[in-house]
């Protein structure tokens, strides 16, 4: 039962994984890489980890993200090509 | 006779979050714009996510752990309430117009009318 | 030509690569030294030892001390560097109407902020403090408290932001993480033992146990005041506005 969970997991780590490198659109990246760094989170949980969850989840989903997204408004959002 | 009837009560309201969950994600890769989707992505925290934490609080039996839930489900409602309200009040003082349907070109003077306003 | 170079040099780190993994021990078994010696002496141990129930906890601080106060150095020397490139905010330049985002935030808002950023900090209290005896500590709390300086500031504005957390005490703050290792390491000179041990035989027996957990509890507020402010700090330097 938890092991189909854990496998669920990681399958939407890699679709989030490779959903933030292939994404052109810096803000979408962003927000898609605080949804990676969430499951991350709940992925140390499952592995009896909870201090690195708890880091995961404060610095992964919460500062790095707002740190990333005023980086993105004073330069350009879109990738170039 | 007690464990029957926790046990329905947490059935219910599990698949009742669940369903909320479908919904609301059926509502957010479906519907055309930012204030829809952000009514149907609402529904999935406050009632979804509210209603399973409420489950598990029956659950416990309302100990300690069930009592912590029902914080935790406090908790979600009132911010994914939050966020949303001020996603969509962003979106609405930057300029994006809600959604209308547009009408067939059956009637040329109406669409032309929607088109103007929107 | 280039090319064929490139490729040459990647096969040759390639095969670098997997003869360091083929020379390694085999990945989870149980015969390796880390397993036969350092987990299960950590895990029996380090109660006893290390003095904090959480043993993550007590490995980064007691066993790995060495290692957790160059990562407490690490993070002061990021902010360094962000303050080196962007420089600090200055408040002058914040008393136009300048702010991060054009739209006013609405009543809603602002006021399940208030209501929720005491909250959101004495969690984070907890977690610094209770990080002996429970998953978390210093970093995690640290994180948390810096998310709340971000909330407060994004929601209310800068000018006030800046009015509620001033230069002139977060200046000090931020080496909070470094200075308490420090402090705490010193400690163990006086009774000539070496840097950072924890247990001091030089003072009355019934205080050791007492000061240990001093100690501790001391570094664990130090890295959490000092992680918080940095994360504030380096949020409000990517704030400044340039001048016009």
């Amino acid at each position: 039962m938890l092991r189909s969970l854990d496998i669920l997991l990681l399958i939407f780590l890699l679709v989030t994984a490779i959903g933030v490198v292939r994404t052109k659109d810096l803000l979408g990246a962003s927000i898609i890489f605080s949804a990676y760094s969430l499951i991350m989170a709940i992925v140390w949980q499952q592995l009896s980890a909870p201090d690195l969850a708890l880091t995961e989840a404060a610095v992964g989903a919460g500062v790095t993200t707002v740190l990333f997204l005023i980086a993105i408004g004073r330069t350009v959002r879109r990738e170039d090509e | 006779m007690l464990d029957v009837v926790i046990n329905t009560l947490v059935i219910i309201f599990a698949c009742n979050g669940i369903f909320f969950f479908l919904v609301g994600t059926l509502g957010l890769v479906r519907l055309p714009d930012v204030y829809t989707r952000l009514h149907a992505g609402t529904k999935c925290d406050t009632l979804g996510a509210g209603s399973i934490l409420f489950a598990l609080a029956i659950y416990e039996r309302f100990s300690i752990n069930g009592l912590k839930m029902i914080v935790l489900a406090f908790l979600v409602m009132v911010m994914s309430s939050t966020t949303g309200h001020a996603i969509s009040h962003a979106a609405y003082k930057v300029g994006i117009m809600p959604w209308r349907k547009k009408v067939s070109s059956a009637f040329p003077g109406e669409e032309s009318e929607n088109v103007t306003e929107s | 030509m280039k090319k064929g170079v490139i490729i040459f040099a990647l096969f040759l780190l390639w095969v670098l690569l997997v003869a360091a993994v083929i020379a390694l021990p085999p990945m989870g078994s149980s015969e390796t030294p880390a397993y036969t010696h350092v987990v299960p002496r950590y895990l029996e141990k380090e109660v006893e030892e290390g003095g904090a129930n959480n043993i993550v906890t007590g490995i980064i601080l007691n066993y790995r001390g060495y290692d957790t106060m160059g990562e407490v150095t690490v993070i002061f020397t990021a902010l360094i560097c962000v303050l080196a490139v962007l420089g600090r905010e200055n408040i002058k330049r914040h008393t136009s109407k300048v702010e991060l985002s054009s739209v006013e935030k609405s009543v809603i808002v602002k006021s399940v902020v208030r209501l929720l950023a005491p909250f959101i900090i004495l969690f984070a209290l907890y977690i610094i403090l209770h990080g002996a005896e429970s998953p978390g500590g210093g970093f995690q709390g640290g994180a948390i408290l810096g998310a709340s300086v971000i909330v407060f500031t994004l929601t209310f504005g800068f000018t006030l932001g800046m009015k509620k957390f001033p230069l002139k005490y977060r200046t000090i703050l931020e080496s909070a993480g470094p200075l308490s290792f420090f402090i705490s390491g010193v400690v163990a000179l006086f009774c000539g033992l070496n840097f950072l041990t924890y247990m001091l035989p030089c003072i009355n027996h019934a205080y050791q146990d007492l000061v240990r957990h001093l100690l501790l509890l001391i570094i664990e507020i130090g890295i959490g005041i000092g992680g918080g402010t940095v994360i504030g700090s380096i949020f409000f330097a990517m704030e400044k506005v340039e001048k016009e």
